[in-house]
C-alpha cells in the first residue's frame, strides 16, 4: 500500500513539526511554587513582566495548595517559594530545604457571612469570640478543610476559641476540600460564616451576598514569606535568580508598588521588607473602629 | 487563549500518535495470537482505559520529580511532561481496543496475505490496513481522552501561564476564579476545535476510499 | 514441461495435530514439478491442511517438508524462497477493501515485482480471466464468479512457479466452473506452473489433472476410482473411441478427441468364454491373473487386458464359469458404462 507509506510519511513529518516546536521554544529559568489564593489576587501579573523587562528572567508560577507547593519545593521541583503558613515554613527552613524566610507583605483574614449576622458577631472583642458565637449560635460555619494556609488559620481561631470542630459530628459544620473561591461561593449559597482573606473577597464581591462582619484582630494577620530552596539539598535549583527575586521583591521600589496595589479601590497587601514606604499613608493599618472597609486615603 | 488551544491540541496530538504507534501493533500482537493469559491480559488492559487521569498525573509527577528518578531530565512544567501523561493514558485505549478489534477481524485476511506471499510483518500491516475505519475510530476516542483530561496536566504541567496552559486547565482555572462565562467559553470552544479535528481525520481517511 | 531429477515438494512422516484432533498423517508425499496435481477427498479430510503446508502457511507438527531439496519444515530455510515462487488461493477468498486493478497491484507488491510491469501484468492477468473491463469496480460490488477471478488474477499476476488452489470449483457456478478448468488447462500447458488444488468433487476435475492424490482422515489412500486408464481418444467412423497400444479400441461416448482417460467399473465388466452379440459393444480379450474375495462375498477378479482391469463377480458365476488364473475370457462393457475424462475443448 503505497498510499499507506504516504500516511506513514506525513505522520512523521507532522510529529517533526510538532516537537521541534518544543525543542525550540525557551522554558522559564525560574520556578516559583506559590498558593492558589496568591495567584488570584493578580498580584503576580503586575509584577513578574515587570521582573522580566528588568532582568530577562523568566519566572513561572505554579500555583498549587500550600501542601502540595511545598512539597514541590521539597522534591526540588520549584527554586522558591512564596507562601503564607509560618509554622509550617519554619519547619521547611529547619528540615534544610529553605534557605531562610524573608517575610515580603501580609494582609488579613476577615470573617465574612449573611448581612442578618444571626450569631451576632459584629462588634466581637476577638476573632475567638466571634467563632465562640457562631457556635453558640448554631450557625452554619464553612471551612476550607484542604490544610492551606487559610485552613491553617482557621484553626488556630478555634483552638484559641477552645473548640475543635468536627465536621462529623458538628453538622454546621462543613468542609469543602476546595480553593478559596469555591469554598466563598458554597457559603453563598449556604448563607455560612467563612475565614477568608481580604483579597480573594474583594474580587469576588460583587457576586456575592455575603458581607464583612469581622475583621479586627491580630489573629488574623496572614504574612507571606519567600524561600529560597536550599541548594544544598538541591544543587540543581536555580539559586541565582532566586535571590535576585527576592532582591527585587524586598526592594523599596517594589515594596512600594505591591503598597499600591488595590483591587476596585481596596489595598490588597501591606508591605513587609520595607515597612518604611507606608509612611506618609494615614491609617496605614485598618483602623480598630470601623467594621466595614471604608475608602482609603491613596498613597 | 489561542495558545492554550493550540497547546491542548499538539501535545494530545503528539502524545496519540506515539500512542497509535506503539499501540496498535501491540493490540495485534495481543489480540489475534493465542497464547496463556491472553483473557487476563486483555482484561487488565482494558480496566486501564479507565485510570483516573489525577492518578497518571501522580504517577508521572513521581516519575519526573526532581526527587525521582527522571529528574535529570528536567521535564517537569514542559508540555513534554503533559505528552508524557497523555500518552499513558491513550495507550490502553489504543492497546485494548486495537486488540479488541484486530483479534475479530476476519482470519482469512491473514491467510490471503499470506498466501500471496506476505511476511508475517506485512501480513499484519495488511489485516491493520483493512481494519482503517475501526482502528481511525479507536485513534478518535483515544485523541478525545488525552484532550479533554485535566488531572495530569494539572500535575506535571503545572498549569504555566503561555507555557503549560492547555485548554483544561484554562477552564479550571477560570472556574476556581469565578469566571464561569469565560470557562464555559473556552469549553464551547474545546468541544468545537475537537469536533473539526475528528471530521478532519475522518475526511482524510475517506479521501482514499478505495 | 522439463522432467526434474528431484520432486518439486517431498513430505516425509508429516502429522499436524489441532488439539487431541489429528488432522494429517502422511507417511510419504513426492509432487513433482509442472502438470495439474489433484489433492481430493471428502471435506473434513486434510486437504486444506496439506496445501496450508506446502505454502508454509502453517507449520507440521512432526515431519518433514522439503521445497525444491530445501527444508521448509523444520528449519524454514526454504520459506524466502516459498514466498517468492508460492501462490495460494483460499477456499471462499478475501478481498481487499479496494478496487479491482489496486487489488492486483497489491499482489504485485507483496511478490516484490517492480512498479514498471504491473500495469502490463494487470492488463494481461485481468483479460485472460476475463474481467479487465471490471479494473476501477471496488472489490465489494462484485458477484461470486467475478470474486472468483479476481482472487484468481491476484494469484496469478506475478506469474508463480507453483499455484495453490484450495477448492476453487465449490463457490462457483457451473459455467464458471468450466470456464476456470480450460483456464488452469491452458496454463499448464503454456507456462512453467505447477498447479496443485483440492477438491471434493473428485470426477469434476479429473478431466484436467494429470496425477492424483486421495486424502480421507487425513491419510492417504487410493483413489477411489477404479480402472482408471491414460490413453487417447480418436474419432472414426463418426464415432468416439479410446485407443491404447496392443488393446483394440474401445467405443465410448466422448466429446471430442485427444489426451484423455477413461474409468470402467468394475461391476460392469462382464466376463465370458466367447464375445457376446448384444447390447454391450465392447469385447477385449484378457488373462485372468487373480481372483480375491471380498468382505460382502463378492469376488473380485484382476484381468490383463492389456492393462490391469478389475471385474466384480458372483462366487457363482465364478464357478460356473471356471475362472482359473491363466485362463483367457473376454471382457466386456457396455459403451455407456465407460467413463471419460478429457480436458474441456479448446476454443
Amino acid at each position: 500500500m503505497t498510499s499507506f507509506r504516504k500516511y506513514a510519511l506525513l505522520l512523521v513529518l507532522i510529529l517533526v513539526v510538532l516537537c521541534l516546536e518544543v525543542a525550540c521554544s525557551r522554558g522559564p529559568d525560574l520556578i516559583l511554587a506559590t498558593t492558589t489564593s496568591a495567584r488570584d489576587s493578580g498580584l503576580y501579573d503586575i509584577l513578574l513582566p515587570r521582573f522580566e523587562k528588568e532582568t530577562g528572567t523568566k519566572v513561572a508560577i505554579v500555583a498549587v495548595g500550600t501542601g502540595q507547593a511545598l512539597k514541590l519545593a521539597e522534591n526540588g521541583d520549584a527554586d522558591l517559594l512564596l507562601v503564607h503558613a509560618p509554622d509550617r515554613e519554619k519547619q521547611f527552613v529547619d528540615n534544610g530545604f529553605g534557605v531562610a524566610r524573608i517575610p515580603i507583605m501580609h494582609n488579613y483574614f476577615i470573617v465574612v457571612g449573611p448581612a442578618a449576622d444571626p450569631a451576632g458577631i459584629v462588634g466581637s472583642p476577638s476573632a475567638a469570640d466571634a467563632f465562640r458565637s457562631i457556635l453558640k449560635a448554631d450557625a452554619l460555619f464553612v471551612s476550607r478543610g484542604d490544610d492551606s494556609g487559610t485552613h491553617m488559620k482557621e484553626l488556630s481561631i478555634w483552638k484559641a476559641a477552645g473548640i475543635t470542630p468536627d465536621p462529623q459530628s458538628l453538622k454546621t459544620y462543613r468542609e469543602t476540600g476546595q480553593g478559596m473561591g469555591a469554598t466563598l461561593r458554597i457559603a453563598d449559597e449556604l448563607s455560612a460564616y467563612v475565614l477568608c482573606d481580604k483579597a480573594t473577597y474583594l474580587n469576588y464581591r460583587s457576586e456575592l451576598a455575603l458581607k464583612i462582619l469581622f475583621e479586627e484582630d491580630p489573629l488574623l494577620l496572614n504574612p507571606y514569606s519567600l524561600i529560597a530552596v536550599n541548594p544544598d539539598r538541591h544543587p540543581h535549583v536555580n539559586s541565582h535568580d532566586a535571590q535576585r527575586l527576592i532582591d527585587w521583591l524586598t526592594s523599596a521600589d517594589v515594596q512600594r508598588i505591591i503598597a499600591d496595589y488595590k483591587i476596585k479601590g481596596e489595598r490588597l497587601f501591606w508591605p513587609d521588607a520595607h515597612p518604611e514606604v507606608m509612611k506618609g499613608d494615614q491609617a496605614s493599618q485598618p483602623s480598630t473602629t470601623s467594621p466595614s472597609p471604608s475608602p482609603k486615603p491613596s498613597g | 487563549m489561542l495558545g492554550s488551544c493550540l497547546l491542548s491540541l499538539r501535545v494530545a496530538s503528539v502524545a496519540v500518535i506515539f500512542a497509535a504507534i506503539l499501540g496498535i501493533p501491540a493490540g495485534y500482537a495481543l489480540g489475534t495470537r493465542q497464547y496463556r493469559g491472553k483473557r487476563l491480559t486483555l482484561t487488565l488492559l482494558t480496566s486501564f482505559m479507565a485510570f483516573p487521569s489525577v492518578l497518571v498525573g501522580l504517577l508521572v509527577y513521581m516519575l519526573l520529580s526532581h526527587s525521582g528518578p527522571l529528574g535529570a531530565l528536567e521535564l517537569l512544567y514542559t508540555p513534554t511532561a503533559i505528552i508524557l501523561g497523555d500518552f499513558v493514558l491513550a495507550f490502553p485505549v489504543i492497546c485494548a481496543l486495537s486488540a479488541m478489534f484486530l483479534g475479530q477481524a476476519d482470519p482469512r485476511i491473514r491467510k490471503t496475505a499470506l498466501g500471496l506471499g506476505a511476511s508475517r510483518a506485512r501480513a499484519a500491516l495488511l489485516v491493520m490496513a483493512e481494519k482503517r475505519y475501526a482502528l481511525l475510530g479507536v485513534v478518535l476516542v483515544a485523541f478525545a481522552r488525552a484532550v479533554t483530561e485535566v488531572g495530569s496536566a494539572m500535575i506535571v504541567g503545572g498549569n504555566i501561564a503561555y507555557q503549560t496552559r492547555t485548554m483544561t486547565t484554562a477552564i479550571t482555572l477560570e472556574t476556581s476564579g469565578g469566571n464561569l462565562s469565560l470557562a464555559l467559553a473556552l469549553g464551547i470552544i474545546l468541544v468545537v476545535v475537537v469536533f473539526f479535528a475528528n471530521l478532519f481525520f475522518w475526511f482524510l481517511s475517506h479521501v482514499r476510499s478505495g | 514441461m522439463s522432467a526434474r531429477d528431484n520432486p518439486l515438494f517431498s513430505l516425509r512422516n508429516v502429522t499436524k495435530a489441532y488439539g487431541a484432533e489429528e488432522a494429517l498423517r502422511i507417511d510419504s508425499l513426492d509432487i513433482t514439478a509442472g502438470g495439474i496435481h489433484l489433492i481430493a477427498g471428502p471435506n473434513g479430510a486434510g486437504k486444506t491442511t496439506l496445501l496450508e503446508i506446502l505454502c508454509g502457511l502453517t507449520e507440521p507438527s512432526a515431519g518433514t517438508v522439503l521445497f525444491r531439496d530445501k527444508p521448509l519444515f523444520p528449519g524454514r530455510v526454504a520459506l524466502p524462497s516459498i514466498r517468492r515462487s508460492v501462490t495460494m488461493v483460499l477456499q471462499n477468498p478475501y478481498l481487499f477493501h479496494t478496487s479491482v486493478d489496486r487489488t492486483v497491484s497489491l499482489a504485485l507488491r507483496l511478490k516484490r515485482i517492480p512498479r514498471a510491469q504491473h500495469r502490463r501484468r494487470i492488463d494481461e492477468t485481468l483479460s485472460a480471466l476475463g474481467i479487465k473491463h471490471l479494473r476501477h469496480r471496488h472489490s465489494s460490488n462484485l458477484s461470486g464468479g467475478e470474486r472468483q477471478r479476481l482472487a484468481l488474477a491476484s494469484a496469478m499476476a506475478s506469474d508463480p512457479d507453483v499455484l495453490i488452489l484450495d477448492e476453487p470449483l465449490s463457490h462457483v457456478d457451473s459455467a464458471s466452473a468450466h470456464a476456470l478448468m480450460v483456464l488452469l488447462r491452458d496454463l499448464a500447458e503454456s507456462r512453467p506452473v505447477t498447479i496443485i488444488l483440492s477438491t471434493h468433487q473428485l470426477e469434476r476435475v479429473l478431466c484436467i489433472s494429470d496425477h492424483e492424490v486421495y486424502l480421507e482422515d487425513g491419510r492417504l489412500r487410493p483413489i477411489p476410482m477404479p480402472n482408471l486408464i491414460p490413453g487417447e481418444i480418436i474419432i472414426y467412423a463418426g464415432e468416439t473411441f479410446f485407443v491404447l497400444p496392443g488393446v483394440p479400441r474401445i467405443r465410448v461416448n466422448a466429446e471430442h478427441s485427444g489426451r484423455a482417460r477413461i474409468s470402467i467399473p468394475p461391476e460392469s465388466v462382464i466376463i465370458s468364454h466367447e464375445p457376446l452379440r448384444s447390447s454391450v459393444r465392447n469385447s477385449l480379450p484378457a488373462t485372468v491373473l487373480t481372483h480375491s474375495p471380498q468382505p460382502d462375498g463378492s469376488v473380485e477378479l484382476l484381468l490383463d487386458a492389456g492393462f490391469e482391469l478389475r471385474a466384480l463377480l458372483t462366487p457363482e458365476s465364478v464357478r460356473s464359469l471356471s475362472l482359473r488364473p491363466n485362463t483367457r475370457i473376454v471382457a466386456g462393457f457396455k459403451t455407456s458404462a465407460v467413463s471419460v475424462f478429457q480436458p474441456p475443448a479448446p476454443p
